[in-house]
């Protein structure tokens, strides 16, 4: 977060005490109009708080007193409130003063709320519908917690990651990569051409949504087949040069017996190579091949994590957002049989 | 259909444009003995290479048709067929490829030699051949094939062939990539690098050669075109030899596309002894009132003369057919201009206020008659009651004014001790802002009986383009305005008057250095129009230690300290730069004690904030930084800070959402640095580049400073290729989405119809593509931009770039 500190402490003022009015809109939604719903969710913390430790009622406290009718109805309404969140960051067009007041106000009621709901009940928790609203609300809340962490966090991680790029241009490359790698594979065999044919059909870009989350990727065996295969290609590479140094008059000699390990098909397709192109441009093209397979493997590892990242920043909406369902529901019951069955 | 050379017509067109078919389809209409000699098989060819189907558009509205040839809104197709069957219909002579090489005058009438070596004599000349040019061709053996093009209006057209592309421009790489789909296709290059061409289309170009999808020939040229030798087993159309670095090779192919720029009509233009007003190539030749050039004879309409619409070309081909055959014909725009005298007079008379007029305002008696009657068509002219302010101090400027009668009152800005201004009759004012291109300075109110001529940036800068002395005038009203308001206020006329005379206006290309650290310190500089950068050299690296905008100065410190200058200074954007020599400066100021006060605040303070850009160079950096990415000529841009983005695209739908369901804004596209991200997105800059060359003239800039496209848009497309930051998109203008409006509940509950804010692009068939970017929500005043109201996080903001850098460089935290 120093990053976010040090440009919102960049943008803020200018000597003089004359503010940049343009500027000075750029805070956070943590810190908007100088944390003014932080300050005022706290200020309600220490008032209800103290109302609750005066006040004695005779049976104890519960949801039946005049505070825990005053803490329900409140609770209540902030419930509803905040579940309206999901309809007002959709006006777009009716849209008045910015939703990052509204997110800032979110949090630090939706916080205060975990107050709200836990004095209501009085500590009374049961078996019933009431304490499944409870539970469910608690939930909702756990799950708004982890967001506001992740959005503190998450996004410079993924600017981090991406290097100043983009997405789809990490994308488009990792396509150009391949694209590349085959050329130079036909190049040299037709068995490296198969191979990497083969290693583009395996790669993999995110997964399972256990994997993306984790960030932990089932790697193909194909890394390790990869590299075994280049090993072998440069060793059989290694030994055509040797033995075309070795006879430099081979072009009219029969050619040598294969070396030990080689197959024969690529023996001489490799020897015709040197034959045509010089054993340089072969080795050349080799290496060639090995780098761009070698930036693709770092590409491909940054888009996963990307996605890992992005993955982590809104898992928790498909958490929030039905159990906020569940919970006006969940709401709704327990304020009619408060109401009906008593 | 061709004349016998001997004959002399009354009247020769040249090219069959809008303009030259028009003023044929009149000819004929009329008897007038006339021939019309078009280069190409068909007529009007930069209509013919519009995109298939392209819907052309008849602008001005404003401007009545009058002409023998039809001519109304409607697609290429059905234009083209109209125009092919008036002039069959009317009887116009036409000659097809029949490209005229040379125009001259002898004995009485005009000669003119065809490229296949043909004279045709004529009395008149009327020249109409647009300003697209003519392609460069390769001059060798056999070009004259059918199968040999220099221009590709479909690539989808052809499949299975084998295609040489001659040359490595942009064109010639764009063609290439888009036929490799379908064909086997062959790059030749006259050298072995690519320095022509766009970065973006290298890198394209060289993937595909490495990848083998495009061949490549380098150091090699073409050299003559035969049939394929007898048993050839290529089944090709035709064998192309290219002389190579290393020897000859025969390349067998169905087709060859040569793109090797095209050949401006200047120079084709100028040979015919017309003479252009300066070497700017953006220059056009000037004309009389009845379109006639400086060759007594020879007449130029259309595009070259300086009128790019269709309705306008026709209209004067029409006229100058008149004029030549002596009827008096008054032109079409004459109800226009009796309006724009209505500020006078009830029913006034057009050519009585075309005289008084220039006799009132030096600047207007510079034009011919016909200028004017352009000028002030395009102009407003308008009475202003005495007291109403004409501009706000801070507005953005989209115009000009020239006082024709009465006077104006400049006000002193709040807070400031000049002393207002007044502007008498005859006189300019308001062109500082439109110049520099930021905000007014002071207000401006209207004096007694006040009459003004309010004339827009385009206009403007036409006139100043065409007259030296037109740029004279206002260079120095300019300077002197600038020097007083900036460097020397409360100077009286005089005593500026010694210093604009030492003063010299010069321009710089973005990035062109200014002055080098070290050299001699002797003149102070005045940014009149784009943005300047100050920097120390660290080994090879530039430090940014500061950043001046139009209307600052820069290059005092070092005079005032006497020693040379110890940094560099650069321009930022291409900037426009009035000096004014030190030695007057430096007189002034041991003249004027109140003066040097504030000059010594100054310097003080620069100093100071050098010293802390040098301590922190992050700072510079991040300048530098957004400097690369334009944001030096932007008035207001979107930033976006990424340490605060989610990702949620929210921007983006509020965006679409309130435009139509297209976003203006793509928020991933576009760098970042340092967790500052400048998404693709208008910058409303100071000097607009969309603005350049639209030929309805239909992008204007708000007084609350955005940059607006207006819906005369005609989507030529012109915008969308000058814009550097790729911030404008061709797209439909209207909401037209025929499947049922769904509410968000019915979104929310039942999961019908398209999420708020999706960008969709369901356009009814034939739509009308215009062009669309940002317009900063103008229609939202109070609620500000969508983009920003959206961003739950806070990530999105919009800022001007000025108070930006002001921050950068001061280092407050
Ligand atoms: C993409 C695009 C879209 C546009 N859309 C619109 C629109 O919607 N509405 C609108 O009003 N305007 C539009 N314009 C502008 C309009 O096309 C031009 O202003 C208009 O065509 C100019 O007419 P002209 O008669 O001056 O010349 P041109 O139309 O350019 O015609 C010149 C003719 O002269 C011929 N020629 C050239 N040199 C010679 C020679 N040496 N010998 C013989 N013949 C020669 C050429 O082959 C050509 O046929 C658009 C322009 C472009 C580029
Ligand atoms: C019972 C209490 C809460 C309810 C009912 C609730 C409900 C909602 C709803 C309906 C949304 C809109 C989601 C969408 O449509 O995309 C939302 C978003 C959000 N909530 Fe909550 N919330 C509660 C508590 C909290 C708390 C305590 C926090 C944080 C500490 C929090 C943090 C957030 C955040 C960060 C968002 C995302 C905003 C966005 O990306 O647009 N919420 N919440
Ligand atoms: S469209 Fe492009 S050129 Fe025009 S103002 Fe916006 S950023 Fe500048
Ligand atoms: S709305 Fe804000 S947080 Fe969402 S993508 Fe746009 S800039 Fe990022």
């Amino acid at each position: 977060m120093a990053t976010v500190d040090r440009l919102r402490g960049l943008l803020r003022a200018s000597p003089g005490g004359r503010r940049v009015e343009k500027l000075q809109a750029h805070e956070s939604f943590f810190t908007w109009r100088r944390s003014y719903y932080l300050k005022l969710a706290l200020a309600l913390t220490v008032a209800i708080s103290l109302v609750y430790l005066v006040h004695d009622p005779a049976e104890g406290p519960s949801g039946s007193t005049w505070l825990g009718y005053g803490l329900g109805t409140a609770g209540a309404g902030l419930i509803v409130w905040l579940s309206w969140l999901g309809v007002r960051k959709r006006s777009f067009t009716t849209a008045r003063g910015p939703i990052q007041g509204w997110l800032s106000a979110h949090v630090y009621l939706g916080l205060l709320l975990l107050l709200i709901g836990t004095l209501h009940t009085g500590f009374q928790l049961g078996f019933n519908i009431h304490t499944l609203a409870y539970v469910l609300m608690v939930l909702v809340i756990a799950s708004g917690i982890y967001g506001a962490v992740a959005y503190g966090v998450l996004p410079a991680r993924i600017t981090l990651n991406r290097k100043g790029g983009e997405l789809r241009s990490m994308l488009v490359e990792i396509e150009k990569l391949n694209d590349t790698a085959l050329s130079l594979a036909d190049r040299i065999d037709p068995e490296a051409h198969a191979v990497v044919v083969r290693s583009i059909a395996k790669i993999r870009l995110g997964g399972s949504a256990w994997e993306q989350l984790t960030g932990r990727y089932r790697s193909s065996d194909d890394a390790r087949s990869l590299d075994s295969f280049f090993a072998m290609k440069k060793q059989q590479f290694g030994e055509a040069v040797g033995a075309a140094r070795a006879r430099p008059q081979a072009q009219s000699k029969p050619q040598p017996p294969p070396a030990a390990g080689m197959r024969s098909g690529t023996t001489m397709f490799v020897i015709d190579h040197i034959f045509d192109r010089g054993s340089d441009k072969a080795a050349v093209t080799l290496n060639k091949l090995l780098q761009v397979i070698a930036d693709r493997k770092e590409l491909v590892e940054r888009v996963n994590v990307d996605i890992t990242l992005r993955a982590r920043l809104s898992v928790w909406l498909y958490l929030h957002v039905p159990l906020t369902v569940l919970l006006l529901v969940a709401l709704l019951a327990h304020v009619l049989s408060v109401f009906l069955l008593w | 259909m061709s004349a016998p050379a001997a004959a002399v017509h009354k009247i020769a067109i040249v090219g069959s444009g809008p303009s030259g078919l028009s003023a044929a389809c009149r000819a004929a209409e009329t008897g007038t003995s006339h021939v019309l000699l078009e280069g190409k098989p068909h007529l009007s060819d930069t209509v013919y290479q519009f995109q298939k189907g392209k819907h052309v558009m008849a602008e001005p509205s404003w401007l009545p048709l009058r002409a023998s040839a039809r001519f109304e809104a409607g697609s290429r197709e059905k234009i083209l067929a109209a125009w092919a069957e008036d002039a069959v219909q009317k009887g116009v002579n036409v000659r097809y490829r029949a490209e005229v090489a040379k125009i001259v005058r002898e004995g009485g009438h005009f000669q003119l030699t065809l490229k296949s070596g043909d004279v045709v004599l004529a009395e008149h000349v009327v020249l109409c051949v647009g300003v697209q040019g003519n392609p460069n061709r390769m001059k060798i053996p056999g070009e004259e094939r059918s199968e040999v093009q220099y221009q590709l209006t479909d690539p989808k057209e052809y499949s299975d062939e084998v295609i040489v592309v001659i040359g490595v421009g942009d064109a010639a790489i764009e063609n290439a990539l888009a036929l490799s789909a379908q064909n086997t296709v062959h790059i030749v290059n006259r050298r072995n690098e690519f320095s022509r061409a766009k970065e973006g289309n290298v890198a394209l170009i060289t993937a595909a050669i490495e990848q083998g999808r495009v061949q490549y020939h380098c150091n090699s040229s073409p050299e003559r075109i035969d049939d394929p030798p007898a048993g050839d087993a290529s089944g090709r159309r035709m064998m192309l030899r290219l002389n190579s670095a290393d020897g000859p090779v025969d390349l067998p192919c169905d087709r060859v596309i040569a793109r090797l720029g095209a050949a401006p009509q200047r120079e084709f233009v100028e040979a015919c002894g017309i003479e252009f007003p300066n070497k700017d190539p953006a220059s056009l030749p000037q004309v009389s009132s009845t379109y006639e050039s400086n060759v007594p004879g020879l007449y130029i309409l259309g595009a070259l003369a300086g009128y790019p619409l269709i309705r306008q070309a026709m209209n004067q081909g029409y006229e100058v057919v008149e004029t030549i055959c002596g009827r008096h014909v008054e032109p079409a725009d004459v109800p226009v201009l009796k309006e724009r005298f209505a500020a006078f007079s009830k029913n006034p008379d057009v050519d009585t206020f075309l005289d008084i007029i220039p006799a009132r305002a030096q600047i207007l008696g510079t034009m011919n008659r016909l200028q004017l009657r352009e000028f002030l068509i395009e102009s407003k002219v308008y009475r202003v009651p005495a007291g109403r302010q004409i501009y706000a101090k801070g507005s953005f400027a989209d115009s000009m004014y020239i006082v024709v009668s009465g006077d104006v009152q400049l006000q002193s800005a709040d807070g400031s001790k000049d002393p207002p201004r007044r502007i008498k009759t005859g006189r300019i004012f308001g062109e500082v802002a439109l110049l520099s291109g930021r905000p007014r300075l002071r207000p401006a109110v209207a004096g007694e009986g006040c009459v003004l001529v309010e004339v827009p940036r385009r206009t403007m800068l036409k006139l100043i383009a065409s007259s030296p002395t037109v740029q004279k005038y206002i260079d120095r009203s300019f300077c002197a305005r600038a020097l007083e308001r900036y460097l020397l206020p409360g100077m009286d006329d005089a005593q500026l008057r010694a210093v604009v005379d030492s003063s010299l206006v010069r321009s710089f290309k973005a990035r062109e250095p200014i002055y080098a650290a070290g050299d001699a310190a002797d003149r102070i500089h005045l940014i009149r129009s784009g943005s300047v950068m100050l920097f120390n050299k660290v080994g090879e690296r530039e430090v940014i230690l500061q950043y001046c905008a139009a209307g600052e100065y820069f290059g005092e410190v070092d005079v005032i300290a006497g020693t040379p200058r110890g940094a560099g200074a650069r321009a930022a954007i291409k900037t426009e730069i009035i000096s004014v020599d030190a030695s007057a400066f430096l007189d002034l100021l041991n003249r004027e004690p109140a003066l040097k006060e504030t000059v010594r605040a100054r310097f003080r303070n620069q100093l100071q904030q050098r010293l802390e850009m040098e301590r922190s160079p992050e700072r510079g950096e991040r300048m530098g930084f957004l400097l690369r990415e334009g944001l030096g000529e932007a008035t207001d841009a979107l930033l976006i800070d990424e340490a605060l983005c989610v990702r949620c695209d929210q921007c983006e739908k509020a965006c679409a959402a309130t435009h139509g369901n297209v976003s203006r804004l793509n928020r991933e596209a576009g760098a970042t640095f340092d967790n500052l991200h400048v998404p693709t997105s208008c910058r409303h800059c100071e000097h607009p580049h969309c603005m350049k060359d639209c030929p309805p003239n239909a992008i204007r800039r708000q007084p609350s400073g955005e940059v607006v496209i207006e819906s005369t848009c005609i989507g030529c497309g012109n915008c969308e290729r000058n814009c550097p930051y790729g911030v404008i998109q061709m797209g439909v203008e209207t909401p037209a989405d025929p499947r049922p409006q769904r509410s968000l509940w019915q979104w929310m509950m039942f999961g019908l119809g398209d999420a708020p804010g999706t960008d969709n692009h369901h356009y009814p068939k034939g739509a009308i593509k215009k062009a669309v970017k940002c317009d900063m929500c103008g229609n939202r005043k109070e609620e500000g931009p969508a983009c920003v109201q959206a961003c739950p996080t806070g990530a999105a903001i919009r800022v001007s770039p000025q108070q930006f850098f002001d921050v950068l460089s001061r280092g407050d935290r």
